[in-house]
């Protein structure tokens, strides 16, 4: 309680110390930067291994103005034309209550809302993290771009949340992801963590904690974890990660900190903008690694790199109930606690239209937005938001009967929709009925491999390598949605004859024959959709996917 | 650095990064090498005892450091021993003093370069010296651009105008360097280099092996192996050796060097 109301107090207090703008729980502030004409045009085309910072100016809107130095930061994301930056204001000054302005510039999630969303369900879990906030940069009153804000990590945080100014903090060292906990990771520690706080060579407090984590048996980890961590933090960290899919975490982008006044370990899980669906490509340099079309929803509760704290919990059976428990008030409906439905797909779904709604005004006067990519992203990260909680409730909260490739339902009543899903999670396909005839039952099943049949002309190897059936109990008329699985360049349901991800076509096979099916696609999600589709009643609907356009089909009924 | 026109400068730089320093970084390197010669090219390019074997030790100093973005100051001086048996000299090289900018402001390695010569010792008759010896101003041009994630094509070029008697001379050098693989922490550089005088009547200094001020004309291979030990604390072994000549020594040397940034 009294974290919260410190936590309200510093809102308050920022809310009224800069301008605010946008829907009120998703405030966008403006950061108005005045600096040397050709020092702006450097900072963003300079080559990234420069770490070169220049002078800036921080405009208030009651004139004042603060003086200070910006540069970039970040690691590969310095290779995108939207710089991260950050900017490190002279002693005495401070600007929403830094003296460091982090910028995340979003340029690898073009959706522009991961991080956000990612951040929103960490403090709705009350975590200790910083503050974070939609911030839109000028440079000489010139807008230059929509940025994620983000509170440096320090002592001011720890105090604010209750662990006291005095921690000792370990960073994982970034590119080399050996940060997982184990006795190897702290050998030569400084292989693979920064110690920011002692700081130096000591990593003694770290390598005390590896040692006692490999001691500690899996039976008593939940007494150990209530010892030596908060524990609340850890479980929510492995909690934050399954969510979001953020499968970088658990060996590198998190921060390890041990409250003096505590006598307590905490973590700060970090980096969100490949995270929500979007899987990392390991046969590509960076950024392309990171910049692909890979897409998932379907990642277990294990995903990531090993890492024993994480894996204790897991092998523990009454923390895996608590994990469980915690997934399950995720993807239920609203209640008491702040997270209490936050990934129910449709407190979700609004959630995202208000974000979109908020930073809208934002991406026309952002100078490095491609608008086009941003819709598409947008729906992307809409599909893994209507699929996430599902298929973890299917897994975890409510398993089933595990049976794979089908999935039964119900005609929904016209104007609404239903996602089928097998006994694994994974979507059959989402149908939403325009029209039927009466109630009745829906079936949709997978059949993964080369396609059996595909239309006259068709060259199986240039279909995804997967068909679809759907089999209405009344004759209905529906918008249908499938998908097919690119989770990466090695396990994709592409078949190698597909040049053009783009030119996927539907075709629909009834009893009278192939139809062509109008298509809309989302190769980021991996989704075609067609808009109206004829469901003839008892009778299964056979649907492929091809890119080469069919010599004999006919246009769709 | 001026390419290969002060050997024993060039050959005592043991650098790991950007040719421009990061605004507000320091970088340090030391180094110690030995070149010698035991024969020169004569003035028709034939190749004749030096008279005695030429050695030269020298452990160098170097700093560099990024003033602001847009420009690099650096400085060194070297520590070392001379001899043409039965003669030595030791004791303390030319003092270097330059300034470094970039000639494409959003690249690190598009740059000019100024650099002073200032002797502490005015000495350019001897045979045995252990700097230039007289005071220089040099200017340069260098490119160098990433062809391949694994290797970067460099040129550079330069004049040097030296204080009589010396001459004023003329420099240019082509360069590959990069990583072995991805992520490597080993790099090699191998350069060709060379230099012809800018004056035809000016004095021909000795035989040392030096190459400020004579009128000789040289080419020069170099080859170096570097390891980044980490980030910022990187190491280099470099070996030279002239390959071509007109009226000069032929030498080659070995140096090991260390540097440190301090960001």
């Amino acid at each position: 309680m009294a974290a919260a109301a410190r936590a309200l107090g510093l809102w308050l207090a920022l809310a009224a110390a800069g301008p605010v703008a946008a829907a009120v729980d998703v405030p966008v502030d403006t950061l108005a930067l005045e600096m040397d004409p050709r020092d702006a045009e450097v900072v963003f085309r300079k080559d990234k291994n420069d770490t070169s910072t220049f002078p800036v100016t921080v405009r208030m809107a009651d004139g004042r103005r603060l003086a200070g130095r910006i540069g970039t930061k970040g690691g590969f994301t310095q290779g995108f034309a939207k710089k991260p930056l950050l900017i490190k204001l002279d002693k005495g000054n401070r600007w929403f209550g830094q003296s460091r302005i982090s910028l995340n510039a979003m340029s690898v999630d073009r959706s522009l809302m991961r991080e956000w969303l990612a951040w929103d369900l960490i403090h709705a879990l009350g975590m200790a993290a910083p503050v974070t906030r939609y911030t839109f940069v000028t440079i000489n009153g010139r807008d230059t771009g929509l940025y994620f804000r983000i509170e440096w990590i320090g002592p001011d945080l720890f105090e604010r949340h209750g662990f006291g100014r005095e921690a000792d903090m370990y960073d994982p060292v970034d590119k080399i992801s050996c940060a997982d906990l184990t006795p190897q990771s702290v050998e030569k520690p400084a292989a693979c963590w920064v110690s920011i706080l002692p700081g130096g060579d000591n990593f003694d407090s770290l390598k005390a904690l590896v040692a006692a984590i490999d001691r500690e048996p899996v039976e008593t980890f939940p007494q150990f974890l209530d010892r030596e961590f908060d524990a609340e933090s850890v479980i929510n960290w492995i909690v934050v990660t399954i969510v979001t899919a953020n499968t970088t975490t658990y060996n590198d982008e998190y921060f390890l900190i041990r409250s003096h006044a505590r006598r307590k370990w905490f973590v700060i899980p970090w980096a969100y903008d490949r995270s929500f669906g979007w899987a990392y490509e390991p046969s590509l340099p960076e950024p392309a690694a990171s910049d692909n079309e890979n897409f998932q929803y379907y990642y277990p509760l294990e995903l990531g790199a090993a890492n024993p704290l994480r894996d204790k919990v897991f092998m523990n059976p009454q923390l895996q109930q608590r994990l469980t428990r915690r997934i399950g008030e995720l993807v239920g409906s609203a209640g008491p606690a702040a997270w209490h439905g936050w990934l129910n797909p449709a407190r979700l779904q609004e959630r995202i239209t208000r974000v979109r709604a908020a930073i809208e005004p934002y991406l026309a006067r952002d100078r490095f937005v491609d608008r086009a990519q941003f819709d598409e992203k947008l729906e992307a990260l809409r599909h893994y938001a209507e699929l996430r909680g599902r298929f973890l409730e299917r897994i975890a909260v409510s398993p089933g009967d595990w049976v794979q490739d089908r999935a039964v339902g119900s005609l929904p009543d016209p104007g609404q929709a239903t996602h089928l899903l097998d006994g694994w999670g994974y979507l059959m396909a989402a149908v939403k009925v325009q029209s039927r005839e009466r109630p009745g039952g829906l079936e949709a099943a997978v059949q993964r491999g080369r396609p059996e049949l595909v239309p006259p002309g068709a060259a199986r190897g240039a279909c995804v390598q997967r068909s679809w059936f759907l089999t209405a109990g009344s004759a209905a008329q529906a918008e249908v949605t499938v998908e097919y699985l690119q989770e990466s360049r090695a396990h994709s349901e592409l078949g190698a004859g597909v040049g053009d991800e783009r030119q996927l076509q539907l075709y629909a096979r009834d009893a009278r024959g192939w139809w062509q099916l109008p298509t809309e696609r989302n190769t980021l999600a991996n989704t075609l959709r067609t808009p109206r589709l004829a469901l003839p009643e008892g009778q299964t609907v056979r649907l492929v996917a091809c890119e080469a356009p069919a010599a004999q089909a006919l246009a769709a009924p | 650095m001026l390419p290969g026109a002060v050997a024993l400068m060039a050959a005592a730089t043991a650098q790991a990064g950007s040719y421009m320093q990061s605004a507000g970084d320091i970088n340090y390197s030391t180094s110690l090498g030995y070149i010698w010669a035991t024969q020169r090219w004569d003035t028709e390019r034939q190749l004749v005892d030096s008279g005695c074997r030429r050695d030269y030790t020298f452990n160098s100093h170097f700093v560099e450091y990024g003033y602001s973005y847009y420009h690099t100051l650096y400085g060194g001086v070297n520590l070392a021993q001379t001899r043409c048996s039965p003669d030595s000299k030791s004791g303390l090289g030319d003092v270097r003093l330059g300034i470094r900018g970039r000639t494409d402001v959003y690249q690190n390695h598009h740059a000019w370069e100024l650099e002073a010569t200032i002797p502490t010792s005015r000495d350019t008759t001897s045979s045995l010296r252990l700097g230039c010896g007289a005071f220089g101003l040099a200017g340069n041009l260098a490119h160098q651009d990433k062809v391949l994630p694994w290797l970067s094509v460099g040129a550079s070029a330069g004049v040097q105008l030296w204080e009589a008697p010396l001459a004023h001379q003329g420099e240019a050098e082509l360069s590959l360097s990069g990583n072995f693989g991805r992520g490597s922490r080993w790099s090699y550089d191998l350069d060709l280099g060379g230099r012809v005088p800018l004056q035809d009547d000016s004095s021909t200094i000795g035989s040392d092996i030096s190459d400020c001020g004579t009128r000789g004309k040289l080419v020069r291979g170099t080859h170096r192996l570097g390891y980044a030990v980490t980030d910022v604390v990187y190491a280099q072994c470099g070996y030279f050796r002239s390959l071509w000549g007109e009226d000069v020594s032929r030498s080659q040397g070995v140096y090991c060097g260390l540097s440190r940034l301090w960001k």
